[in-house]
């Protein structure tokens, strides 16, 4: 067992460091809308240009061909500079772009990778739908071969930013006949087609983080097609490796720096009893501690998922453990804020606002991208080895 | 170089302690029934004495083997999943107090098991320094032994004979005898204060260790059964209650273990941090231990609630690590008191 960073990693380190300290964004970030999309993609065009972008791509495609530990130390390093991760670039720098790689041709690869580096596109993920959320495989809308092109019909929905985005990787129904996961197909629709209808939803923190897309006879190019026509399940799984763990990494460094913050704020603010600080209070320090004990531990969850990629052992299924405790202790960290802030908890508006705010807004961290529910499903099928749950 | 998977000599020393005590102290001697024939831990001290597992984390010139505080993590991680009596702990413990006071004459009997230590635990108030004053609580003890006790200040060694009053009383963990005692001005055999001793950290390091061993023996015990046991024609892991539970068990387990590791690690390389580090790893494990065996004890329905079925040892123990000397409650006040870790010093 061992834990030190090489020579090489150190330098790696400061070197982020130190441009990280010249060139993370100084305003805050907008919560919605071409405002937030502006910021991302300016955010990202900043590290393209100083040679910052593309953390877990390989470089054949641009990226900077990272180890997983210099990947942690990158995330790691932007969590304590305070600077933002990749906003609603999520999808095109972890998701659209990854399966582009795996299976895409070397003209989608020429034409749709270069963009989402240098900060001009923003894409988003088209796989729900009204019907099919946890499960995937109940999707329902249908794409029509025809000549040359695909013609979509449908309704996608919870489609994270697709209110702001220029393409989207989708997932419809094409065999004939076909059910579960068989017969899809993965396509890249523009989002300025005609025939595409996008409606944002109000969320409950007050944003339109997610939206409804209807398609009526949308054509989508064959040559938008990534893989073959009705191999789409197999596309959309292709990523599935390609997280080996720098997200989590990240995540997990943002949340240690978070409360920190929080244990900041509980020294500076008078506790319940209004006269000494809320850290003195025998329940606040004891809940406090017990979540410095968990994001100590889920830190070093991610130095195990790191060691466990050094080693080439395990299953990758892991890292769905390391997920759900790092969604949970968030959702304890944020309740925890509020408790601390007292009466400011019922405002969003004015000082509690910047704990309050995300206290709604990170409620998405055990619902999206597989909730905790399918995760612990997910644990006791793969992890543990019992029967099939669901 | 980031890796807390063990190596492969280091997973030689998980194996062996495994292979011994699946052979001479499987987790099935405890049952009701196996209580005449039951060979006890201290019957067998020489034995034990006789792996090294004493002295595992004291250096070799002073007559241990040798290893260090990740070894000794990795051992007593085992230990706890075997349910070993406390007072093997108490050895290793008292074999790190000897040394550091530099008594090798004792630690070298305490490492060959000629002299026997039981661990000891306020019970009530009790000043513990050069002189030891107030009520204890004894494990698996018996007369003749030395008796290991610490709180926040110290740790210290006294002779069994020098108490009053010793009594024995019910144990919640009937795998451990309890007895309660009076310590009336006893002078101490030894003596360390923790101001200037690294001893505190190792004792609640090992006390983590022993529980990660408790929360993955429970885990592994609920998982087995909800795969085999069988109700509304299909297995109860098929379930999501209980597949649910049988997840949430595996997340505070590998918590445990990974923090553990890492808190290892930290007091190993002397890091600045590895206070803080095995402070969190006693909060994480304790917790691990608690919640999966009181789960546990639920997958297994009735025959959980049994004296038979091996899961109740688990909850039981547990509660007693829980509260060894001091307890959970000081690691929280500990950990809330330390600066937050610079894990990016390269070193």
């Amino acid at each position: 067992m061992e834990f030190a960073f090489s020579a090489a990693e150190a330098a790696f380190r400061a070197k982020a460091r130190a441009w990280l300290a010249d060139n993370k964004p100084r305003e805050a970030r907008p919560d919605d809308g071409v405002p937030m999309r502006e910021f991302d993609l300016a955010w990202q065009k900043k590290k393209y240009e100083g040679g910052w972008a593309g953390i877990s791509w390989p470089e054949e495609y641009g990226g900077l061909g990272l180890t997983l530990v210099q990947q942690m130390i990158w995330y790691e390093e932007c969590a304590r500079a305070d600077a933002p991760l990749e906003g609603c670039l999520s999808v095109a720098l972890n998701h659209a772009g990854p399966t582009v790689m795996a299976l895409g041709t070397e003209q989608q690869k020429a034409f749709y990778l270069p963009p989402i580096l240098r900060g001009e596109v923003v894409w988003c993920q088209g796989f729900s739908e009204p019907g099919a959320g946890s499960d995937l495989a109940a999707l329902r809308m249908r794409g029509e071969v025809a000549g040359d092109h695909l013609r979509l019909s449908g309704q996608k929905i919870w489609t994270s930013h697709a209110h702001i985005a220029d393409y989207q990787e989708t997932l419809v129904r094409t065999g004939e006949g076909s059910t579960r996961h068989k017969g899809i197909t993965w396509c890249i629709v523009d989002m300025k087609a005609p025939g595409l209808t996008v409606r944002p939803i109000l969320t409950l923190a007050n944003n339109h983080h997610f939206c409804e897309v209807f398609y009526e006879d949308v054509q989508v190019p064959l040559t938008d097609v990534v893989g073959a026509v009705d191999d789409g399940w197999r596309v959309a799984m292709s990523t599935l490796s390609f997280e080996r763990g720098g997200l989590s990494a990240g995540r997990a460094a943002e949340l240690r720096y978070l409360l920190e913050r929080l244990i900041r704020l509980a020294r500076e603010r008078p506790g319940p009893d209004g006269v000494r600080p809320a850290i003195e209070d025998q329940e606040i320090a004891s809940r406090l501690a017990v979540l410095r004990a968990e994001v100590a531990a889920l830190q070093s969850m991610i130095f195990e998922t790191v060691s466990r990629d050094a080693r080439g052992v395990g299953s990758g299924h892991e890292t769905s453990v390391d997920y759900l405790y790092c969604g949970e202790i968030l959702q304890r960290i944020r309740r925890l804020s509020l408790d601390i802030l007292g009466a400011d908890a019922i405002e969003v508006s004015g000082e509690g606002g910047e704990w309050t705010t995300p206290y709604l807004g990170d409620r998405y961290y055990v619902i999206a991208g597989g909730s905790s529910e399918i995760r612990r499903n997910i644990i006791a099928e793969r992890v543990l080895g019992l029967p099939r749950s669901y | 170089m980031i890796d807390l998977l063990a190596s492969s000599e280091q997973q030689q020393i998980i194996d062996s302690v495994v292979g011994y005590l699946s052979r001479e102290f499987p987790v099935e001697r405890l049952r009701p029934n196996a209580a005449g024939k039951r060979v006890r831990e201290r019957d067998r001290w020489g034995d034990l004495a006789a792996q090294g597992w004493f002295g595992l984390g004291v250096s070799a010139e002073a007559g241990g083997a040798g290893f260090t505080a990740v070894e000794e993590m990795l051992a007593y991680r085992e230990f706890g999943r075997f349910l070993v009596t406390p007072n093997i702990l108490a050895a290793a413990l008292a074999a790190h107090l000897a040394s550091a006071a530099g008594d090798l004459e004792l630690l070298g009997a305490l490492v060959n098991g000629e002299r026997l230590v039981a661990m000891a635990s306020p019970a009530g108030r009790l000043s513990i320094g050069p002189v030891v004053e107030g009520e204890l609580h004894l494990m698996d003890g018996e007369p003749g032994d030395l008796l290991l006790v610490w709180d926040e200040g110290g740790m210290a060694l006294l002779e069994r004979a020098r108490l009053a009053d010793i009594r024995a009383v019910a144990s919640l963990d009937g795998s451990v005898r309890l007895e309660r005692g009076s310590a009336r001005e006893v002078p101490a055999r030894l003596f360390l204060s923790f101001a200037d001793a690294p001893l505190r950290r190792r004792a609640n390091l090992l006390l983590a260790a022993g529980l990660v061993g408790m929360a993955e023996g429970a885990r592994d015990l609920a998982v087995a059964y909800a795969g085999v046991r069988s109700q509304f024609g299909k297995l109860i892991g098929s379930f999501q209650a209980v597949a649910h539970h049988c997840a949430d068990m595996e997340v505070r387990a590998r918590a445990a273990r990974a923090q553990t590791a890492f808190a290892a690690v930290a007091e190993r390389d002397l890091r600045p941090h590895a206070a803080f580090q095995i402070s969190a790893a006693a909060i994480v494990a304790s917790d691990a231990a608690l919640q999966n065996a009181t789960l546990a004890i639920r997958v297994h329905g009735a025959m959980g609630y049994t004296a038979e079925c091996d899961v109740h040892h688990y909850l039981k123990r547990a509660h007693v690590f829980d509260r060894l000397n001091g307890g959970v409650r000081a690691r929280q006040a500990e950990l809330i008191a330390q600066p937050a870790p610079d894990l990016s010093a390269a070193l």
